[in-house]
This record gives structure tokens, C-alpha cells and sequence, in this order.
């Protein structure tokens, strides 16, 4: 060994020894900042805050770590620490729930939703970056098709999912959320009796087994045609029909009534009229606040009778004392380019509900906290309250102005959108008055 | 003493003998394929050899013994004694390509599309099926593999789109006087290919094959350990009895008995191992195709929760610089990505992204496989490897992409995908730069013989093998 | 003369039937007199006016008092309209509309210069009634574009007695399909753009011909009296440019075709009436040609190239159509929606007033009605509409829609209809 090759070594090593202390020390510095993005408060000051389960809040924080909210207060400072989001002059609301969405975040939908979500749906980005952050979804339709007994189309095959674009880990919140009826129009009387033979031969069904269970002996094999319908009588999850008429309406909570599971009616129209049997059931609404409804006519018979215009209806059902959730006109993201037409635009389908005569704090509950309370998720989100999901938004403007657009959406307290960073909207400005 | 008439006799057989002695050989050089004759030394001399992608070209001379690589020399070196020397003059030498994914050539092929992002169709375990089984020598395709540029492929069994696709087979192309199907294959199991999708059927088939796989080998794991254990405590037990004081019998001092595994028996006959069950204990290597980005959210979610992991290269289609970060960051489960060459879409936009050099970027090595998987797609993947070069990936990383890597992958790094010593003499000779566009394939080597042929001045029709 | 005991209960009967004829009568033949008093008078050409005074009589608007006395009290005659915290806006002009009567298309010609929508107008319709509930108060009835030439339209009100009453111009304008519907599946003429184009510019030709012809005519300047043809008739006030044609155009190189063979080769007044798609980037020249733009129904498009939204009224508008406008196709976008196409034009990046002028007096203006329609200015139709605030808002609603001086929709007397 010359005394050159030995000049060499030392620095050699000296030099690999500083390289890697280095990148150690980064690594290091990656896992700490990776644990402050993890485990750090986060704040939002200044601005408007609309909790939804109490009154606006003005120059409020809301604060949340874990992905769960600490704290929602005015003029309250940040914690020391704290990752700050100055929101001076906007709006801060919960994440909007849609109640039914069909065919969004899902690549495949047979056997179940969970196992085919997709991350990366366009479609979620672009519910997304409009304030939608929860929603049950459903295979694209879920109005008929799926065969599942004869000449009745029903099915369980839901769930609700959080908007979180690009991670599958945090999507699935619930599956399956709701099972689903849709009945043929056609022989509807005879359906709703076929229905009811179902429900009778589940509820028997469910006798023998309580029997067997009683004692100890085996359950007796369900069918699988008859599995929908013990789903339905075991009432671990709620029902939605979509009565056509009040005449079905009173059908559909009969049935309820008799066998004892709770129901959720999808567009119940003019069933407002009916408040005490509504509010003697208890049962949630679906109600869309737009037409064309082809039936509605103002010069026709039905008018008279007071049929009311669609934009009436879901402060009508509000009067009635049910719990109301709005439904978008179209019930999935269209680029086709009509405007303001579908899930997109939920907020603007909640403000026409408040020209129909609804209050705007009413409006805004009917895309946060009634639909979360109709999915029974409402422990977790639907609003800004202390402990629930760090689910929420900072808008440019009030939720129910129609120029509002979402400039952050975070879900589980993480950023997931950030309009300046997305291409969404990059060549559409912000305008309107704040 | 003979008569004379018999001595005569002799002498003039002898003297055939002694002419067909010398004829022989001339015969035989006659007859027989242009091929070195066993222990024959060819020495190729070339102005640009390419030993591996990577090194410059440079003028050299290759010396090809039996059939393999003995050494790539300088230009102006000594050739061996007894070479043969063969010039090619103006020819570009590259080590022969190699395809680590492809079903060319099975019973059943009909053109189909490039390997690497067709979509998986239904769960099924295919797990027995190997790629060597359904090679049908009679299909004239094995002939005319060799005039791809490609000398060497890794074939797969027919349907590749199961959950469990089958066993690789790697080959070369024939020479055309093989009997058997066998008789080209390298590796009769070179990795097992699995592939997965987003659904619940896909899932329960993960937990039904996968899932069982590993639970299995844990139980296999855990009964070991019991029996060892069980063991371990009766030597234990023994040995304490021996150390006791007799209790006055005149009984010998019992023997402990020898510390056996009780599950010891007589082997059993030997049973075809299970190559899932391999995979899992990292005795083979395993390829997973997953397509769509949800796809690969549905794999990962599933295969973070198996108790036992592999390493495996991915097979997966164009991607968005979002999912080949989320990939990137696996980087230790991933150990190659095979892509076909071609650029991705970000979809609902119009903007491409070249996702092969995204990922080398990061380090990850890459593998391409033709766009179709056919003959004619095999030629033409310089011409797609050049488009990969012209959005950013490099020129050495483009031919490493179809030579030194998916050799690599397919675990014959140390005979094909470079011209070192001791591997296979396999190789394609080019007139230019493959990558500029205009190269023509002069010819192409198959462990030593010449397979195929392009020589204008010779009239062959272009694409003819020669035998 | 003494006047008898008859004579005196007539007169006296007399007298009470004039005094207890009503003021506010829906069928009403008698002009009425309104003094509506603002709240918020929008008169779109001249500014806001806060607390104004709307002065209505004949069927017009007879004045506008801009600053009323603190003891203002509405003149003799006059019937008070309270109108304070509202916004009194102008009706708003739909120029794309297919429901003021049945039978869109009629399509076993390519080209049908002869038809027009007045012979199926539906005056008495409930689709029309909703859209007074959206403060629309004059609809142009197209015909719809299964065909490259549908017909001539109607440009009515969207409330009257009767179609008198409601007819404001007739033709309102001649409906041509530039493509994008009017392709012929069968493999007859027209199945593609360049036969489509034939015929539009062969039919256009004809009328052309035609209209010269009996220019020449009636300038006496030849002796051969040409034949009347029904057929052709109504593309002499065509030429004479007493109105325009509309044209369902979209997309750039559609567009391009609508400039170059309507506009620069046929000389017509022309108005694009969808300009969806990519054909905003044709903005320059089509403001060089100053065409009027009616946006809608789509009124974004999905940047494939970008990954993003883009707003069309709104590019439109960046390149150079500064009055661009909305419509619906109704009932591809219901009629009374008109207002809804406004605020999402304004969401996606349209100023608030351009787009309100965009539905008023520019689309009145496109249709050489500005005298008449389109802005709350002594002398115009009292075409008036009050709203609960911004019409623009979503969560404001119609509480009262007054047409040619007589109010169509009230919602103090009858149910919300939008």
C-alpha cells in the first residue's frame, strides 16, 4: 500500500461519511416534516364560518388535527404551530354531501363498490373542486335493471365514499349504505302487491330462523330471490323508494309501518300535502328543487288540486317537518356543456330551493347535515362541530351564491383540492362581490 | 503372403480411404449449414460492437466459441488461432433483443396487442400452465422469430389475462432442425406472471389464491415450529431423566433417544412444486400486470395486507405522473416496470406524458415490449423506442429497454441481453444506428449460427431465414 | 226634462258598472295604468335607478321618474304597484325557443323556405306560462333543426289575450341549421357538410334571385312581372334585411362556413344562435362582421387539451363579442331558465351586467326590436318584470310579470310557478 492509495482513503471515507450523515439527516428531516404534516394543528382564521348545527360564526377558526375538528370559534388565534390558512373575506362551510350520486369514483361496480372504487375518476376531481366531499354512490342508474327478482328491480349495492382524489385508503366510508327499490311503472299496482308478498314470505322467513336460532338447531337456507327483501326487514340500513304519486307514498309507508323498516322516498313530489302522516313516520326526503317536471302543469287539473311548482317543493316538505336533502337535477358530472344541471353544481340546486321559500340556513343543511343524517353518517360529518371530520370547505363566497367557487376542499383534515393548483378551473376567474 | 490381387485390393482402398479422408471435410463444409462446427472459433470484426446498452460502440472483434461469447476484443487485436474471421464491415453489432413478456407463438396466437397493457378479463388460476407446453414447433412463427432483431423471448401461456396467467417459458428462435419444443428453451419457468383488477371478484379470487397461498405456507411454517418445539422439549425431558439418580433397578441407563423432528419420515415422492407457493418464499420471481390506476389502488390495498410479501416487476400500461409517483415510492417492492413504448394521456385532457421516462428518471429500471406483439411489431420497435427517445428517454436507456433489462428481469442477465463473456453469442447486426429510423437488419445470430440474412446484393428477399 | 225613475237607475247603474269595472283584468281589452314604484328600477341602457317610478299607460312605458317626491302619490288613474325592497327589471328576450307551439321539424325536405311557425303557434300554452314565471316576456318560435332551412319564426310575447295581442313581428326571422342535426342518415343530399352547404346556398340563391327580381319589378325598371311563389315570398323582407337570419351554428369550422356563405357571399343579417364548442375561437372575425352571439344551451366546454373548464359566453366575450348573450333551446333548458343560462354564463367568468344586457336589450337589438324591447326607457313596451332582488340569484324568484301593460303573473294572487 503506497502512501498514495493511503492519501486517498481518508478522504474518500471522510467525504462518504459526511454524504451519508447527510442524507440520513434528510431522511430524517422527510420523516419529521412527514410526521408534522401527520400530527400538526391546523387553523383556518378570518373568515365567514357557516357550522350548520349553529349560527355563522364572523373572523372565525375553525383548528383540526388528526383529521378531526378541534375547535370553531370567532377571533380566536391560531395555536402556536400551527399550519395556518388565511381565509380573510372568504366562507368556510362543511363539505357538501350528496345523497345520491350515481356512477362517480367507480371503475367497476358488480358484486360490490368497495373493491372497484377509482381514486382517480375524473368525474370525483371535478365533484371535488365543487364542494362535494361525501356521497353515497350508486352503480350508474339504479333507476331499473337489475333483475334481481322477477318483474321487481331492487338491490343493495351502495355506499358512501369521501372524495379523497388519489387515495383509495380514506374513500370507502360504508358499503353497502341503503338497498334501493325501483319499480317498473308498468302494472304498478300489482308490483306494490308482488312487493308485499315478498315482504310477507322475508318476515316468515326471519321467524323460522329466529326459531332455529332459538334452538341451536341450523337457519333454514334463504333464498337467494328472497335475500333483498330479509335485507330490507332486518332494517340494518334504510330503504329508498320512488313513489310516483302520494297514492304510492301511502303504499310505501304502509309497508314500512307493517313490517317495521325505516324508508328514505326519493322525489316524493307533492307528498308535502301529506305532513302528518310524513312526520308520524319519520322519514327522510329526497327532493330536487328544479324541473321540468312533466307532470307539473300550470294550467291542469293537478294544479288545481295544488300541485306545486318544483322549486316549492323541498321548503314545502321543510314546513311538513320532514328532513329534506336536495338532490341535483342530474345525478352524475356531465361535460357535455349544459351548465349547471348536475352534481356539479349542488350548491345553485340548494340555492333554488331557497327561492322556492326555503331559508338559506335550511338550504345549506339540506347538502350537509340532512343528507349525512340520512346516510347515518352524521356522527362523523355533516358539519363543523368539535370532533367530527375535518370535512370542509373555504369558498370564495357564501355556498349558496351562485359565483361561489371552492378554493380549498379538505377531507380528514388533508388538502385535497386546491383550485389555484388544479387545471380545473384555471381559465374561469373569480368574480361576483364577496 | 497376400496375392498380389489382394494386396492391390487394399492398396486401393486404402487409398479411397485416404482420398475420402480429405474430401471429407470440404464436404461436410459443403453440406452443411453455414455454422461453426463444434469447437470452431468464428471471430466477427465489426466498426461499431455495442457489448452492452450503456457502453459506446466501438470498433472491435467478437470472438464466438461453441456457440458463445468467449471475448469482445480491441480493433486491432490478435484473433485467436483457427479463427474464423468474418467481416462486417459498416455494421452496427448489438447484443440480440430480448422480449421479457409475450405470447407469440402459442397454439392459439393470432396477432395480438402489445402484452403489456391488455386488460385482465376474469380471475382464473392458471398456475400450472407453462408458456413451453403450448409451443407448437410445426407453426412456421419460431422460424421467423429470428428475423425480428429479437433473440430471445419470453413467452406465456395462452390466456394471460387470469389472475394466476401461468409460467414463462423463455426461448429462441429455431434454427429448424428441432424435434422437440424443449429444444429451445433457456428456462423452462422463468418467473410466474399474476396480473389483478379493481371488483370484488378479483378480490375474493386474490383472497382464494393469494391469500390461501400465504396462509398455507404460514401454517406450514407454524407446524414446523411446533414440531420442532415438541421436540426440542422430549430431548429436553430426556435429558432430565438421564441426569436423575436411578432409582435402584438394575436397568441400564436408558439411551436418550436421538433428537428427531417428529414430523420426520421418509420423504415422500417429489411433488411439482407449487410456483405461487414459490413466489412467496421468493424461490421464483413473479411479473404483476395491473392496467388502470384504480386497478393498482385495488392490488396495493390488497397486497399491503398479505402477512408475506415479494418483490415482482410490473407489467402496466401509459400512467400519469401521479400514479408513477405512487409507484416510485414502492420502489422496493417493484424491482423493474415492463411498459410498452408509447406515450400516455392524461385522461380527459389532451396531454401526453411519456411515463417510461418519468420512471427512469426516478431509477426505476424499465423494460419495453413491442406495441404488437407479432412478427412485424417486433421489427418495427426500434422506430417506437426512437419516439421514446425523442421525448426524453435516453438513447442507452432505450436499448437497455429492450436487452439488458428484461434479460434481467427474466433472470438470464448473465446469458443474453450483452455481449460479455460466457454468455450466449447472440446478436444483430445493423447498417447504422437502430435508433435513427433508417437502420436496416443486416443479420442476426442465434448462439452462433446465423438465422437470418437481409443482403441486397445477395437478392434474398428481405425476411427470409436461411437455413 | 225631468229625468224619470228609470232614466235616473240607468245612469246611476251606469255609474256603478264603469266605477266597478275592474282595473286588473287578464283578458283585459281596456288599457290600463300602472305606477310602479321601485325598489330598484334596472333600466340596462341607462343604469339603476333607486326608488324610481315606473309610469305605464297604452300598453308602453310613459315615463320614469327617477327621483320622486318625498309625497309622491301615484297620479289619476294610475293603479299603484308597491315594488320597494324588489328589482324591477325589463322581460328578457329568449331567441332560441321551441315550445310556444307543437311540431318542431317537418323533414322530408332539405330545405323548407315556406313554412313558418305561425301556422302552429300555440298561444294558449303552459310552457309559455312558466316562462313569464322567468321573467321572459318575448320568445322568438323557431322551428327546430332537422333540416338545413326549418322555416321562417315568430317573434311573439309570451303572454296576451290572443295571438294578436302576443305577435310582435312576423317572420321574425329565418331559422337555418348550419349542420350538427340536419344530417341526412339516409344518403340523400345533405348527408354530409359540403352537400349540406349546397343547399342552404342554392336555396338562399333562389330567394335572392326571387327578391331581385321583383325589386327590379317594382322599381319599374323591367316589364316581365315575375310570379308569385309562396314558397319563396318571404326572402324578399330577407334581403331587404327587415330581418335576420338566426342560424343554429357551432364549432369553428361550422361557424366558418356560416361567415363566409350567409354573411360575406348572401350579404344577409345574420345571428349565431348556439356558438358552442370550440367556435369562440373564431371571436375576431365574427366580431369584425359585427354578428350578434347567442350562447347556449351548452355553455362550457370540456378543454380536452387543457384538462379544464372553459366558459363560452365569457371567451366569447374576451374575443371581441362584447354583446354576447344566452339562450336556452328550450326545452332542451326550460324557457323559464332563460335567467339560470345567465348566472352560470356569469359563474363561468361573464361579467354580471354584460350578461343581463346580454338577455335584454342586445338580444332586442339582434332582432331590430331595440325601440321596442329590451330596457326600461319611456316609449318601449311595458314589458316589465319584478323580481325579489338580483335576477341573477338564484335564490330570487318573478313576483310579478307584466306584458304589453297588463300583468300576466302575480304571485300575490296565484301560486309561484318558478
Amino acid at each position: 500500500m503506497t502512501s498514495r492509495t493511503r492519501n486517498h482513503r481518508m478522504p474518500a471515507l471522510l467525504l462518504s461519511l459526511v454524504l451519508s450523515a447527510f442524507f440520513c439527516a434528510s431522511l430524517g428531516a422527510e420523516e419529521t416534516r412527514e410526521k408534522e404534516k401527520k400530527s400538526a394543528v391546523q387553523a383556518i382564521v378570518g373568515a365567514t364560518v357557516l357550522p350548520v348545527s349553529g349560527p355563522m360564526v364572523r373572523r372565525g377558526t375553525v383548528t383540526w388535527k388528526d383529521g378531526k375538528i378541534l375547535e370553531v370559534a370567532a377571533e380566536l388565534a391560531a395555536p402556536e404551530g400551527a399550519r395556518v390558512h388565511d381565509a380573510e373575506g372568504l366562507y368556510v362551510c362543511p363539505g357538501f354531501v350528496a345523497v345520491v350520486a350515481m356512477g362517480v369514483g367507480i371503475e367497476t361496480s358488480s358484486g360490490n363498490i368497495g373493491n372497484g372504487l377509482d381514486p382517480w375518476d375524473r368525474e370525483l376531481t371535478i365533484a371535488l373542486a365543487n364542494g362535494i366531499t361525501t356521497m353515497q354512490v350508486l352503480p350508474a342508474p339504479f333507476f331499473g335493471g337489475f333483475g334481481q327478482d322477477g318483474p321487481l328491480y331492487g338491490g343493495s349495492n351502495s355506499a358512501v365514499i369521501k372524495l379523497t382524489q388519489g387515495d383509495l385508503g380514506g374513500m370507502l366510508v360504508k358499503e353497502p349504505a341503503m338497498n334501493y327499490f325501483s319499480l317498473p311503472r308498468r302494472q304498478i299496482e300489482l308490483n306494490y302487491f308482488l312487493l308485499r308478498e315478498r315482504f310477507k314470505q322475508a318476515k316468515a322467513y326471519l321467524a323460522k330462523r329466529a326459531e332455529a336460532r332459538a334452538k341451536k338447531a341450523t337457519a333454514p337456507k334463504l333464498s337467494s330471490s328472497l335475500k333483498l327483501y330479509v335485507a330490507v326487514l332486518e332494517n340494518t340500513r334504510p330503504t329508498i323508494f320512488s313513489p310516483a304519486n302520494n297514492h304510492e307514498v301511502k303504499i310505501v309507508l304502509s309497508l314500512s309501518r307493517e313490517y317495521g323498516f325505516d324508508a328514505v322516498l326519493n322525489e316524493p313530489k307533492d307528498a308535502w300535502m301529506m305532513a302528518a302522516d310524513l312526520a308520524a313516520a319519520n322519514v327522510p326526503v329526497l327532493v330536487k328543487s328544479r324541473g321540468p317536471d312533466f307532470d307539473f302543469n300550470t294550467t291542469g287539473p293537478l294544479f288545481e288540486k295544488g300541485q306545486m311548482a318544483p322549486v316549492r317543493r323541498p321548503a314545502a316538505f321543510v314546513r311538513a317537518g320532514c328532513q329534506v336533502s336536495i338532490l341535483p337535477y342530474r345525478r352524475g358530472i356531465s361535460l357535455a356543456g349544459l351548465a349547471g344541471r348536475d352534481l356539479a353544481t349542488l350548491h345553485v340546486d340548494a340555492a333554488f330551493a331557497v327561492r322556492g321559500g326555503m331559508s338559506n340556513e335550511d338550504a345549506l343543511k339540506a347538502i350537509t347535515l340532512n343528507p349525512a343524517r340520512t346516510l347515518r353518517v352524521d356522527d362523523r360529518l355533516g358539519s363543523l362541530e368539535k370532533g367530527k371530520d375535518a370535512d370542509l370547505l373555504i369558498l370564495s363566497g357564501h355556498p349558496l351564491d351562485y359565483r361561489s367557487f371552492v378554493l380549498k376542499a379538505f377531507i380528514n383534515g388533508k388538502l385535497y383540492y386546491d383550485r389555484e393548483k388544479s387545471r380545473i378551473y384555471r381559465e374561469i376567474p373569480l368574480t361576483g362581490d364577496k | 503372403m497376400r496375392l498380389k490381387m489382394y494386396q492391390d485390393q487394399d492398396n486401393r482402398q486404402r487409398g479411397r480411404a485416404r482420398i475420402a479422408r480429405l474430401l471429407l471435410p470440404a464436404l461436410l463444409a459443403v453440406l452443411s449449414p453455414t455454422a461453426a462446427a463444434a469447437g470452431d472459433v468464428v471471430a466477427y470484426r465489426a466498426g461499431k460492437i455495442i457489448r452492452s446498452a450503456g457502453e459506446a460502440a466501438a470498433p472491435g472483434v467478437l470472438i464466438v466459441r461453441d456457440g458463445k461469447i468467449e471475448d469482445v476484443l480491441a480493433a486491432g487485436a490478435k484473433t485467436p488461432e483457427g479463427a474464423k474471421v468474418v467481416e462486417l464491415p459498416g455494421a452496427v453489432v448489438l447484443p440480440g433483443l430480448v422480449n421479457p413478456l409475450s405470447g407469440i407463438s402459442q397454439v392459439n396466437f393470432t396477432s395480438g396487442p402489445g402484452r403489456a397493457s391488455q386488460s385482465n378479463s376474469s380471475p382464473t388460476d392458471g398456475r400450472k400452465a407453462v408458456g413451453l407446453s403450448s409451443l407448437n414447433l410445426k407453426h412456421e412463427v419460431y422460424r421467423r422469430l429470428g428475423r425480428t432483431g429479437y433473440t430471445t423471448f419470453a413467452v406465456v401461456p395462452n390466456d394471460t389475462r387470469g389472475l394466476i396467467a401461468g409460467q414463462a417459458s423463455v426461448i429462441r428462435p429455431a434454427l429448424g432442425k428441432e424435434k422437440e419444443p424443449g429444444e429451445l428453451v433457456l428456462e423452462k419457468s422463468a418467473y410466474l406472471l399474476l396480473g389483478f383488477s379493481s371488483g370484488k371478484t378479483w378480490y375474493d379470487a386474490g383472497l382464494r389464491y393469494l391469500k390461501k397461498a400465504v396462509d398455507d405456507i404460514l401454517k406450514e411454517k407454524a407446524a414446523k415450529k411446533k414440531a420442532e418445539e415438541a421436540a426440542r422439549k422430549k430431548a429436553e425431558e430426556a435429558k432430565k431423566k438421564a441426569s436423575q439418580p436411578s432409582t435402584g433397578e438394575k436397568k441400564p441407563a436408558p439411551v436418550p433417544p436421538a433428537a428427531k423432528p417428529a414430523a420426520a419420515k421418509p420423504p415422500a415422492k417429489p411433488k411439482v412444486p407449487d410456483p405461487l407457493v414459490q413466489v412467496f418464499k421468493g424461490e421464483k420471481k413473479a411479473f404483476v400486470r395491473v392496467k388502470s390506476p384504480a386497478a393498482l389502488a385495488h392490488f396495493f390495498a390488497f397486497f399491503d395486507k398479505l402477512p408475506i410479501k415479494f418483490q415482482f416487476v410490473l407489467v402496466t400500461g401509459p400512467q400519469p405522473p401521479e400514479i408513477v409517483e405512487m409507484l416510485i415510492e414502492r420502489r422496493k417492492q417493484i424491482t423493474a416496470v415492463i411498459l410498452e413504448p408509447r406515450m400516455g394521456r392524461i385522461p380527459e385532457t389532451s396531454i401526453y406524458v411519456n411515463t417510461a421516462r418519468l420512471f427512469l428518471r426516478s431509477g426505476m429500471p424499465v423494460a419495453f415490449v413491442p406495441l404488437r406483439d407479432t412478427i412485424d411489431g417486433h421489427r418495427e420497435i426500434f422506430f417506437q423506442l426512437a419516439a421514446m427517445v425523442k421525448s426524453g428517454v435516453l438513447p442507452h436507456e432505450a436499448l437497455a429497454g429492450v436487452t439488458s433489462v428484461p434479460a434481467d428481469v427474466v433472470g438470464l442477465g448473465a446469458k443474453v441481453g450483452s455481449l460479455k463473456k460466457g454468455g450466449l453469442a447472440n446478436f444483430a447486426c445493423y447498417d447504422r444506428d437502430p435508433l435513427s429510423g433508417a437502420a436496416r437488419l443486416l443479420s442476426v445470430y442465434v448462439e452462433g449460427r446465423k438465422v437470418f440474412e437481409d443482403d441486397p446484393s445477395t437478392g434474398k428477399l428481405s425476411g427470409e431465414a436461411i437455413r | 226634462m225631468q229625468m224619470n225613475r228609470s232614466w235616473k237607475v240607468s245612469i246611476l247603474l251606469l255609474a256603478v258598472s264603469f266605477l266597478a269595472r275592474p282595473l286588473y283584468c287578464e283578458d283585459g281589452a281596456a288599457a290600463q295604468r300602472w305606477a310602479i314604484r321601485g325598489g330598484k328600477i334596472v333600466t340596462v341602457t341607462k343604469g339603476a335607478i333607486e326608488g324610481g317610478v315606473l309610469l305605464v299607460s297604452g300598453g308602453r312605458i310613459e315615463k320614469i321618474i327617477a327621483a320622486p317626491a318625498s309625497d309622491w302619490k301615484p297620479p289619476e288613474g294610475y293603479q299603484l304597484i308597491d315594488a320597494s325592497g324588489r328589482w324591477i327589471v325589463p322581460g328578457f328576450v329568449e331567441l332560441h325557443s321551441h315550445i310556444a307551439g307543437g311540431d318542431l321539424n317537418d323533414m322530408v325536405y332539405s330545405v323548407n323556405p315556406g313554412f313558418r311557425t305561425l301556422d302552429n303557434v300555440m298561444p294558449r300554452n303552459a310552457l309559455l306560462k312558466r316562462a313569464q314565471a322567468g321573467g321572459v316576456t318575448t320568445a322568438l318560435f323557431i322551428p327546430g333543426s332537422g333540416t338545413n332551412m326549418g322555416g321562417f319564426g315568430t317573434l311573439l310575447k309570451t303572454a296576451g289575450k290572443d295571438l294578436s295581442e302576443m305577435l310582435i313581428r312576423f317572420p321574425g326571422a329565418l331559422k337555418i341549421a348550419q349542420g350538427g342535426n340536419p344530417e341526412r342518415r339516409g344518403g340523400d343530399l345533405g348527408y354530409s357538410r359540403i352537400g349540406m352547404n349546397w343547399l342552404i346556398r342554392n336555396a338562399l340563391k333562389e330567394g335572392q334571385l326571387y327578391t331581385e327580381a321583383w325589386d327590379a319589378w317594382e322599381a319599374d325598371k323591367t316589364k316581365k312581372k315575375p310570379v308569385k311563389n309562396p314558397r319563396l315570398e318571404m326572402f324578399r323582407g330577407l334581403f331587404h334585411k327587415e330581418y335576420p337570419v338566426v342560424v343554429h351554428t357551432q364549432g369553428y369550422h361550422l361557424i366558418l362556413s356560416t361567415l363566409r356563405i350567409l354573411h360575406d357571399e348572401m350579404g344577409l343579417w345574420v345571428v349565431i344562435d348556439h356558438g358552442t364548442f370550440d367556435g369562440f375561437e373564431l371571436a375576431p372575425e365574427v366580431a369584425k362582421r359585427g354578428i350578434q352571439v347567442m350562447n347556449g344551451p351548452r355553455e362550457f366546454r370540456w378543454d380536452n387539451r387543457r384538462g379544464g373548464f372553459r366558459g363560452l359566453a365569457y371567451e366569447w366575450y374576451r374575443g371581441g363579442i362584447k354583446t354576447v348573450g344566452v339562450n336556452t333551446d328550450a326545452p332542451v333548458v326550460p324557457a323559464e331558465e332563460l335567467i339560470h343560462q345567465a348566472s352560470m354564463a356569469v359563474r363561468l367568468g361573464l361579467k354580471e351586467d354584460v350578461a343581463l344586457a346580454g338577455i335584454t336589450i342586445h338580444a332586442a337589438r339582434a332582432l331590430g326590436m331595440e325601440k321596442r324591447i329590451g330596457s326600461l326607457e319611456a316609449g318601449k313596451d311595458a314589458d316589465i318584470v319584478i323580481w325579489t332582488g338580483d335576477p341573477l340569484d338564484p335564490r330570487q324568484s318573478v313576483v310579478l310579470t307584466m306584458v304589453n301593460g297588463k300583468i300576466a303573473y302575480d304571485t300575490s294572487k296565484e301560486p309561484q310557478r318558478f
